[in-house]
């Protein structure tokens, strides 16, 4: 069913598109209609070396005008992917998570008013100064179904919300958010080619796994906070306070006891309440752009192997920072290197997360760009190594574009490191990828 | 160039604002320049890894990483400071860092040098390469010792000589990164670090002390620039001081000539830029300008459709990017390329007066056009050329042509304003065409299409609302 609605919102895509072409009624001018269709194919090179993703997407945003102080904005993704009928590596629970997919990406109402700019409806917001990092990044849930290799525009999971932005002076801006959409990230199913590596407990007891199944909406449980953000000579600074849900799932345990049997171990998933403070830098040195963001989660809980631990979890608060350069070479090459680190408050034995190499995890990104014959054939690279354990993500793409709206891309990503760290564990996914979009 | 300050027709004689050829302020002696630049050379070159070897021995590993990291922060905040580019203290910097980050993690004072040496080898290829694409690594470093005029930088004689000092410095690096990979399968820290400060410093100080010599004398002995060096001395008392009314009628005929290209204080303004390059289907990009006082650009991105949905913020010079694949806007620097020959500051900034120092340095007729030539340098360094050399016609004193140097000299681009039209009672340039200094078949033709005089809110120019602006 989800498969038909898929082809019905695509065949949909292209008839607008296609009716934007004629003339169009007075009422309907202010209407702007853009979309684009992508086919992405992807082939696993470690044994089984085989397709991974067969996937054929499409996107479709309109914006309507009412007045220049009202827009109206909706936009809609749907895909299907064929892998999932072209092999059968996948199980039935990821087919069905992976398969067909159509959501509402945005459906929102902006209304403007002097210095007052109020948005109500789904939406992404995306706080934060650093390219391919979440450290403030945190307001939407993100989708990790395929690991963090779409677009970020892609990986944020949209939510319903009220988001409000107030110009106190020149360069002052406060800006509020209010949700009780309390959706988490969404995480791979078992048997998904990106699944995440499961904690290493060992019971000797049986153990059941509940489901994380609690409502995607609840006043009780919403969510909101502040941004100040202040541009004095060239320096972008905002501070941040967020109070939300913990977007991932920790594994609380218990001990239920089953007479005349063993006690049963209940893994109950559970997002313990976080107050995030944070705060970004954006400066300008020319030729050198410098940026800085830290997030300082307290209330943050890890799952612990302690066998002796009563729930299994231990509260950590826990602090991201990172520190990047962007430069130039050659007025040619774009580089940004970047340092990000993951400070846990207190020890860090028994913890195991991919992602938590210590009670300070460091890692380096470097991404470059160029791009030849006038921009026609860009080159990309980014590289991020875990510097505790040497894991790392190397990902390359050449896009070329064809004409105006048609783009070809190919591309490779690879994984290394030991098992139980963050790029190690998909050390057997290395990939290589096809890309084709076209935007109109 | 017929009558550019009386120079002779066979050399070009650019002249700084205090008159003298070749920007040269100073005198030009090797010890001069040595005693100039000779201790930061040396402190880059051995700084940290005495301070490393210092920290290690009296309390160390962690305090000895530390210790040389902090020297390698603090060395690139003196050269800020001092508005120098650091290049020296930058790379040093970047060691020590990446040192830092393999010492902490590993725990070994041997692992802490592995990185050095891997950058040193890099250093030394990246100074070969450079010479293979033409723009000589030593000649980076030579203008953040000694104020080359853009002029200058951009000659053959320059490229020459820093060539040669560059290859010198490439197989240096790459031999002393082979001897001090040798010194690292020892495994023993004094080892190590003796191999590096012996390689280090007395080889840097000499390789330095040839550089500056070799390249003084290379500048002396050829025909292009000799010239100037010998009279540097009598061109200074011959021309004297740039007088204050001179130079306040050159900001006066900048400021004239940027009206030009700024039909109001606020307004909406389309333009084409088409790309085109030998052989090849030229490319067309469409934008919409909104601008303001004050240095408030919006740049939309209008056509193809896969650039539809991105926009460009300028507040004076601060500038945001913002990528709909990204969600939000990155900050990014004017100098960055837009499109073909366009830098962002191209269409983001339109104020020579404000962005420069004019300096009057002489007349010259352009297609018959009498033109005022005035030399531009950057006030700051967060514009998006060094320096331009600028033609603007004496009647009228409208843009002609623009020559954009970057901060090594190199020349980038020419510039040519024509198709001047009368707007609602406001003469303007409604194309600028840029052409690749080196590439001369590439080049972009800004067309300026039709304009719409209006006021904008103030919130069109807030980083926070180019997402609604979309």
């Amino acid at each position: 069913m989800r498969r038909v609605l898929a082809a019905a919102m695509l065949l949909a895509l292209a008839t607008s598109a296609g009716a934007q072409e004629s003339e169009v009624p007075q009422w309907l001018q202010p209407l702007r209609v853009r979309g684009r269709l992508a086919e992405e194919f992807a082939y696993r090179l470690h044994d089984p070396g085989d397709v991974s993703k067969l996937k054929t997407l499409g996107w479709l945003d309109g914006k309507y005008t009412v007045s220049d102080a009202v827009t109206l904005r909706a936009a809609v993704r749907g895909w299907y992917d064929a892998v999932f009928d072209a092999t059968d590596r996948y199980p039935a629970n990821v087919e069905e998570d992976q398969k067909t997919d159509v959501s509402l990406r945005e459906a929102l109402l902006s209304v403007s008013h002097r210095d007052l700019d109020v948005r109500l409806g789904r939406q992404q917001i995306v706080w934060g100064e650093a390219i391919s990092t979440f450290v403030t990044d945190i307001v939407n849930p993100k989708d990790f179904r395929e690991f963090v290799l779409p677009d970020f525009s892609e990986l944020r999971i949209p939510i319903w919300a009220l988001n409000a932005t107030y110009r106190l002076a020149e360069g002052v801006i406060v800006e509020g958010v209010w949700t009780p959409d309390t959706r988490t990230n969404k995480l791979p199913k078992q048997g998904a080619e990106f699944q995440f590596a499961r904690i290493p407990y060992r019971f000797h007891n049986p153990a059941v796994h509940l489901p994380d199944d609690q409502d995607e909406f609840s006043v009780a449980r919403s969510e909101g906070g502040v941004r100040l953000s202040v541009l004095r000579r060239g320096w972008d600074i905002s501070l941040i306070y967020y109070d939300q849900a913990d977007k991932t799932p920790v594994l609380f345990q218990r001990r239920v006891s089953q007479p005349p049997g063993p006690d049963v171990i209940v893994l109950d998933p559970q997002h313990p309440r976080l107050h995030i403070i944070g705060a970004t830098l954006g400066k300008s040195l020319e030729p050198v752009v410098v940026r800085a963001e830290a997030a300082y989660s307290i209330g943050k809980h890890y799952e612990t192997v302690d066998p002796l631990d009563p729930d299994g979890v231990v509260r950590r608060d826990t602090l991201d920072w990172l520190v990047g350069v962007d430069y130039t070479f050659f007025e040619k090459v774009d580089t940004a290197l970047q340092l990000s680190q993951r400070v846990l408050m207190g020890s860090v034995t028994n913890i195991v997360r991919p992602g938590v190499d210590g009670q300070v995890t460091t890692s380096v990104a470097l991404r470059a760009a160029t791009g030849f014959f006038d921009n026609t054939l860009n080159p990309s690279l980014l590289f991020v190594v875990g510097v505790n354990r040497a894991d790392y993500r190397l990902s390359a793409r050449i896009d070329y574009l064809v004409s105006g709206a048609v783009t070809l891309s190919v591309g490779a990503d690879i994984f290394e490191g030991p098992h139980q760290t963050l790029y190690g564990e998909f050390d057997r996914n290395d990939r290589v990828t096809f890309t084709t979009t076209w935007r109109f | 160039m017929s009558n550019y300050m009386g120079g002779p027709e066979t050399a070009p004689r650019p002249l700084d604002e205090g008159g003298n050829a070749l920007g040269l302020r100073p005198r030009v002696t090797v010890a001069g320049l040595l005693l100039g630049s000779g201790p930061r050379f040396a402190r880059d070159a051995a700084g940290p890894v005495l301070v490393f070897y210092a920290g290690l021995k009296l309390f160390g590993l962690t305090t000895g990483i530390i210790a040389a990291t902090a020297f390698g922060v603090l060395t690139f905040g003196w050269e800020r400071r001092r508005a120098r580019a650091g290049l020296g203290a930058a790379i040093g910097l970047t060691i020590a860092l990446t040192q830092a980050a393999t010492g902490l993690a590993t725990g070994s004072a041997v692992a802490y040098f592995a990185p050095g040496i891997v950058v040193n080898a890099i250093y030394g290829l990246v100074f070969i390469g450079s010479v293979v694409i033409g723009r000589p690594l030593a000649g980076v470093f030579a203008s953040e010792t000694y104020p080359f005029a853009p002029a200058v930088k951009a000659s053959a004689t320059f490229r020459r000589v820093f060539s040669r000092v560059s290859l010198a410095w490439g197989a240096y690096l790459l031999a002393r990164s082979a001897l001090r990979l040798l010194a690292l399968t020892w495994r023993d820290v004094d080892v190590i670090v003796a191999v590096n400060i012996a390689t280090g410093v007395p080889f840097t100080a000499a390789l330095t002390a040839w550089s500056i010599w070799y390249g003084v004398r290379g500048f002396r002995r050829s025909e292009e620039w000799g010239w100037a060096l010998k009279g540097v001395v009598l061109m200074t008392l011959l021309l004297g001081a740039v007088s204050p009314a001179r130079a306040q009628q050159a900001v006066d005929i900048v400021a004239d000539a940027d009206r030009y290209r700024r039909p109001g204080d606020s307004f909406v303004w389309n333009i084409r830029i088409t790309s085109e390059e030998a052989k090849k289907t030229p490319s067309v990009d469409d934008f919409q300008v909104f601008a303001k006082t004050g240095g408030r650009v919006l740049v939309k991105f209008v056509a193809p459709p896969r650039s539809v949905g991105r926009s460009l913020l300028a507040l004076g010079r601060d500038l945001w990017i913002y990528l709909p694949d990204a969600g939000k806007p990155v900050r990014i620097p004017l100098s960055q390329r837009l499109v073909g020959q366009v830098a962002n500051g191209d269409i983001a900034r339109a104020d020579y007066a404000g962005d420069y120092e004019a300096t009057l340095v002489g007349d010259d007729a352009v297609d018959g056009l009498a033109c005022h030539v005035l030399d531009l340098k950057a006030k700051t360094r967060d514009v998006t050329y060094s320096a331009i050399k600028y033609w603007v016609s004496k009647d009228g004193r409208r843009p002609v042509q623009a020559e954009f140097y970057a901060g090594t000299g190199t020349l980038l681009k020419t510039g040519r304003f024509d198709k001047f039209k009368d707007v609602g009672g406001h003469p303007l340039a409604t194309r600028l065409t840029l052409t690749d200094a080196i590439r001369t078949d590439r080049r972009s033709v800004l067309d300026y299409g039709e304009i719409s005089v209006r006021a904008l809110p103030d919130k069109y120019f807030d980083k926070n609302y180019m997402k609604t602006l979309d």
